[in-house]
């Protein structure tokens, strides 16, 4: 065995030990996590963070509002606050749906802007590893308002930007 | 024909706190309207006008009734109370044609609700709402209808 085979065979122990070392050490428990609302909209699952959602309704009444705009679909009471009640699905380009027995609507506030958001079904609120999260699809026209991404039972899942949403809709 | 549009009324001190206003309440395509009726000088049978100098506009091709057509069940014109003359010293007559006009109630102010702010930044003829029961009762301002100014 020459020097180099010394080195080399030592090289490899202290590799070996170190790998050992690594896979002894503790999961990080501690790592960051972040709660998500997931639900559907048509077929899709779509996600907001939780951080920003306030209640969770079954949907009420919602009354119509003479608008120019179709995004919002009108408003609510709540404990008799009024909301207004908005709806996704003309703001991502997907076709609307009928509000039915599964339909919810999520109040949600953020910068002082709040408003209710229909939603075609909820799915779950789940916490999730701040690694487990994927970048944001490069695809700005189809996607406006994605935050980033992640799987969710086998399907990417966009999480939604609130914040670039209200800002679309407010002047 | 009905004269109405008395001047919405503060207590006797004059507080606007206790501001009672009047609100014409009527529906259209199942939407709850009301219109403080100070704005109004008269309500009227349509087919009852026939002063043709009076011109009278369709409630929702003054604001947007999108959802779906709007079918008038028992058409009503309101006259609005503008104070205005034409050139030639005579008050000018507008009006509205709402629907299905249901009562007039006294609401004190403390029970109006501002609009959400997403809703507030697309119409001004739309100042406020007011719950009413299971209903949401939206408070039309006509001086704001640009339409009709």
């Amino acid at each position: 065995m020459n020097i180099h085979d010394k080195i080399l065979s030592e090289v490899k122990r202290l590799k070996n030990n170190k790998i050992a070392y690594e896979r002894a050490q503790p999961v990080d428990v501690d790592e960051k996590k972040i709660k998500l609302v997931i639900f559907m909209l048509l077929d899709d699952y779509y996600a907001l963070r939780a951080d920003y959602i306030k209640e969770i309704l079954i949907c009420p009444k919602i009354t119509y509002v003479p608008l120019e705009s179709d995004f919002i679909l009108g408003v609510i009471s709540v404990r008799g606050d009024i909301e207004s009640v908005l709806d996704l699905h003309i703001l991502l380009g997907i076709p609307s749906t009928e509000i039915s027995a599964t339909s919810r609507l999520v109040i949600a506030e953020i910068n002082g802007i709040r408003s209710a958001i229909l939603l075609d079904r909820l799915i779950d609120v789940i916490d999730v590893s701040q690694s487990t999260i994927l970048p944001p699809i490069a695809c700005p026209t189809r996607f406006p308002f994605t935050e980033c991404g992640l799987e969710f039972k086998d399907k990417f899942t966009i999480v939604l930007d609130l914040d670039k949403i209200f800002k679309k809709i407010t002047p | 024909m009905i004269p109405i549009g008395s001047a919405s009324t503060p207590n006797s001190a004059g507080c606007i706190n206790d501001l009672v206003l009047s609100i014409l309440i009527f529906k259209l395509n199942e939407v709850y309207l009301g219109i403080d009726i100070s704005q109004i000088y008269e309500m009227v049978a349509c087919n009852t006008i026939d002063d043709e100098e009076i011109e009278l506009q369709y409630i929702d091709k003054l604001i947007p009734f999108r959802n779906k057509p709007v079918i008038y069940i028992c058409p009503t014109a309101l006259l609005i109370n503008n104070n205005r003359e034409d050139w030639s010293g005579r008050t000018t007559k507008y009006g509205i044609i709402i629907d299905m006009p249901i009562e007039i109630i006294e609401i004190n102010i403390a029970q109006i609700q501002p609009l959400p702010i997403l809703i507030e930044q697309y119409t001004k003829s739309i100042w406020a709402a007011y719950i009413k029961g299971d209903d949401i009762v939206l408070l039309l301002d006509l001086y704001k209808i640009d339409s009709l100014k």
